[in-house]
């Protein structure tokens, strides 16, 4: 190693959507910065063995093998573990964790993590979210309001590039969009109903990260329209939906101000007893298993939700016995999720059956922005939900005969008929006594403790599924569709993959590790803008925030930096 | 019927010699590897003619239709339990004796006429271990067949880059 060639003005740890945000915003601003990352590197395009594959070319046609969902048994849970991306998720074999309550943790380990992944909806947060904790009592108040992020929320949705409609909606703020990808005949017909039946109930074109018209900023990215493919967990060769790989660790690069570092496991951030801040961190090297040292001025912690946490309470000095930042003693609690168990589900008959789809909607459908104790307090539980909401009609093969008769009946399906379902996104109510801490005995193979994971569901997400089941059949009986019915499963937390909190923002040292800056109150050169800084879970879809929250943070540091304040 | 298929069934008229066969060391193994599944070629041809009679060619398919019964094996071998494995042999080993109904004979012999009436027996048959394997081989079958490069590609059911999103096509 040369001399110095370990210092760096910026370390960011994590390759994900939020440390690529990160690495983009502290590069661009001319600092020298090093992306930590675990996994792998993959490559935009390059990297995507399977994106341009059919079915047919993949050994058992998108089937995950039995040895492999055995030896994964969580991850294989997850509805994007198939053949053609199961190489993008960690398996549970490979990276074990400890479960106090069951949690099915899906992980990404590559540069891009779980960006790659990830379900692309971007709705931005309201203060009706913000204001959550304050009008409800529960968590501390957030320290930051919808008008702090919602400069933020341009920027960044400028370079990402959203679909959606400027719907006018209180709880669910507009933004700087590309079209739409429209609703279906059906999706609009249960718009219509909801509005000739209630106020307060809205079906939109769920906004998500696809370019449907690019501007000039998308095509300096080397991006062009989506394509409408819907196999995005294999990377896109279109660049037609954002992730760190296509998007934001390239346009780092280009600036000659970023350092990538894969295959780098960061065990620790370490700490300066005499300036009091941080001075960079150590990892470890997961092919040699050699320890490094690396320097810098300010440190971004962006390894994920429960990495995040994991590495804070790894990182103990004689200042921070039980974790760095941790004077308040909050750090691994308060971690909470999406409730994702309900959904409803019924058939429609009438007149639009002279319809039908072409094509497929990368946007999913539609979505429902939260309606139930919006305004006011009115229902048992805390909180509301929201809903994705789609319908399609598919065609369908007899496959009860033998012979000639069956392969006529393969080779001309049958178009069936139209069906709606609905998914259920509730906010859990983050507490104390959910979190992650480290497991007191077994290590991973770097010599990093062991993770243990203790979330759960409670009263009022049993409550929430039972008003969602209620309220959508409902709503579906006024919509006159029929054979309504619903489903709750009994999995643990987890499939959501939305998992927030345990590094919380607030506005009290006493009750909250970050300021209304995802700095750390006590160590001021490290910020934190992953789902861990989260104070309350919201409804909504989270990235889009993570990545708002990440070029402030990332802005506020950098005059920080300037003014000699970090 | 070729060769090999006549082969096989003198075998099977030679009193059972051909289930011999099937258990001594110099059988011939199956004509892909398999790694977690055992098959002999002789039953690796009663399940060719099976896929064959429920999904019965037109004549001009690809080798990848003519073939299912490949597809069916590779998956039996990397996507179904112990359990259901033994099952399947043991199945297609009964079904292959033609034992199961008085209408029925063993397939190696049986006209394509028989064959036929045989499967469509099969098909509306009670729960038991030669009903598993057969759902076993029409399920996969069936599978092989819609996610083919004949149906996907040639028949055009599948597109891999729509470039559009209408939901209000007309029927």
């Amino acid at each position: 190693m040369k001399v110095n060639d370990n210092i760096f003005d910026a370390i960011v740890i994590g390759s994900g959507i939020s440390g690529g945000w990160a690495a983009k915003e502290l590069t661009e601003r001319g600092l020298k910065t090093l992306v930590l990352e675990r996994g792998r590197d993959v490559k935009h395009v390059k990297d995507y063995p399977t994106t341009n594959k059919y079915p047919f070319e993949f050994e058992h046609r998108l089937e995950v093998p039995l040895k492999l969902r055995e030896e994964n048994p969580i991850v294989s849970k997850c509805y994007a573990f198939n053949e053609d991306a199961e190489h993008f998720f960690v398996k549970d074999k490979e990276h074990p964790y400890k479960q106090e309550k069951p949690f099915d943790w899906i992980r990404g380990y590559q540069v891009g993590g779980k960006s790659l992944l990830w379900a692309r909806q971007t709705q931005r947060w309201s203060d009706f979210d913000f204001e959550g904790p304050l009008r409800d009592g529960f968590a501390v108040d957030w320290p930051i309001r919808y008008s702090d992020l919602a400069p933020w929320y341009d920027h960044v949705e400028k370079f990402v590039g959203i679909a959606g409609n400027r719907d006018g909606i209180s709880s669910l703020p507009d933004g700087i969009f590309q079209p739409a990808f429209p609703l279906n005949a059906v999706e609009d017909h249960f718009k219509e109903a909801l509005q000739h039946h209630y106020t307060d109930r809205y079906v939109i074109s769920a906004r998500c990260a696809h370019l449907s018209k690019p501007e000039p900023i998308h095509m300096e990215q080397g991006r062009v329209k989506c394509q409408h493919r819907t196999l995005c967990q294999r990377g896109c060769p279109f660049g037609g939906y954002f992730s760190s790989n296509a998007v934001t660790l390239p346009w780092a690069e280009k600036t000659g101000n970023l350092t990538l570092r894969p295959f780098s496991v960061v065990s620790s951030i370490l700490y300066d007893e005499e300036t009091q801040k941080a001075k960079g961190v150590r990892i470890v090297d997961t092919n040699t298993k050699e320890s490094f040292e690396y320097y810098a001025k300010v440190i971004f912690v962006n390894a994920s939700t429960i990495n995040t946490n994991l590495i804070l309470l790894n990182s103990t000095s004689d200042r921070f016995p039980n974790g760095l930042g941790n004077d308040s003693g909050v750090l691994g609690q308060y971690v909470a999720f999406h409730n994702y168990s309900t959904r409803v589900y019924a058939d429609y008959d009438g007149d639009l059956n002279a319809y039908k789809t072409d094509g497929r909607n990368p946007a999913g459908g539609g979505y429902i922005p939260r309606f139930r104790n919006l305004y006011k307090q009115e229902t048992d539980f805390l909180r509301g939900y929201a809903t994705g909401f789609s319908a399609s009609r598919s065609t369908y093969q007899d496959t009860s005969s033998t012979g000639a008769a069956l392969r006529d009946s393969l080779l001309n399906p049958k178009l069936g008929h139209w069906w709606v379902g609905a998914q259920m996104m509730g906010e859990t109510i983050p507490k104390k006594e959910h979190g992650v801490f480290l497991d007191q005995t077994e290590k991973d193979a770097w010599g990093v403790p062991l993770v243990n994971i203790s979330v759960g569901y409670d009263e009022n997400d049993d409550k929430m599924s039972k008003d969602f089941i209620a309220q959508f059949s409902e709503m579906y009986e006024k919509a006159g569709f029929h054979n309504i019915h619903s489903s709750r499963d009994d999995q643990p937390p987890g499939l959501d993959i939305h998992e927030m909190g345990g590094v919380r923002m607030g506005r009290d040292p006493k009750t909250s590790m970050l300021n209304e800056w995802n700095q750390l109150h006590a160590c001021k050169n490290v910020f934190v803008t992953d789902g861990a800084s989260m104070t309350s879970t919201s409804t909504q879809n989270p990235s889009l925030t993570y990545m708002a929250l990440t070029a402030r943070a990332v802005d506020f540091a950098i005059l920080a930096l300037k003014k000699g304040d970090i | 019927m070729n060769r090999r298929e006549a082969i096989a069934s003198m075998a099977i008229l030679a009193g059972g010699m051909w289930l011999m066969k099937s258990c001594s060391s110099d059988t011939k193994s199956a004509s892909i590897i398999l790694e977690n599944y055992k098959m002999t070629k002789d039953l690796e041809d009663v399940l060719s003619q099976i896929t064959k009679t429920i999904l019965p060619l037109e004549g001009h398919e690809p080798d990848e239709i003519k073939n299912l019964h490949l597809f069916v094996m590779k998956m039996l071998d990397d996507c179904h339990r112990k359990e259901e494995q033994l099952i399947f042999t043991e199945g297609l080993v009964e079904l292959e004796k033609g034992e199961w109904n008085k209408r029925a004979k063993p397939f190696t012999i049986a006209s394509q006429q028989e064959r036929t009436e045989m499967i469509a027996l099969l098909n509306d048959m009670e729960d038991n271990k030669i009903k598993k394997c057969y759902e076993i081989i029409k399920r996969r079958t069936i599978q092989g067949y819609n996610n083919s490069a004949y149906l996907m590609k040639e028949k055009g059911t599948y597109e891999l880059v729509p470039g559009r999103y209408n939901g209000y096509t007309n029927v």
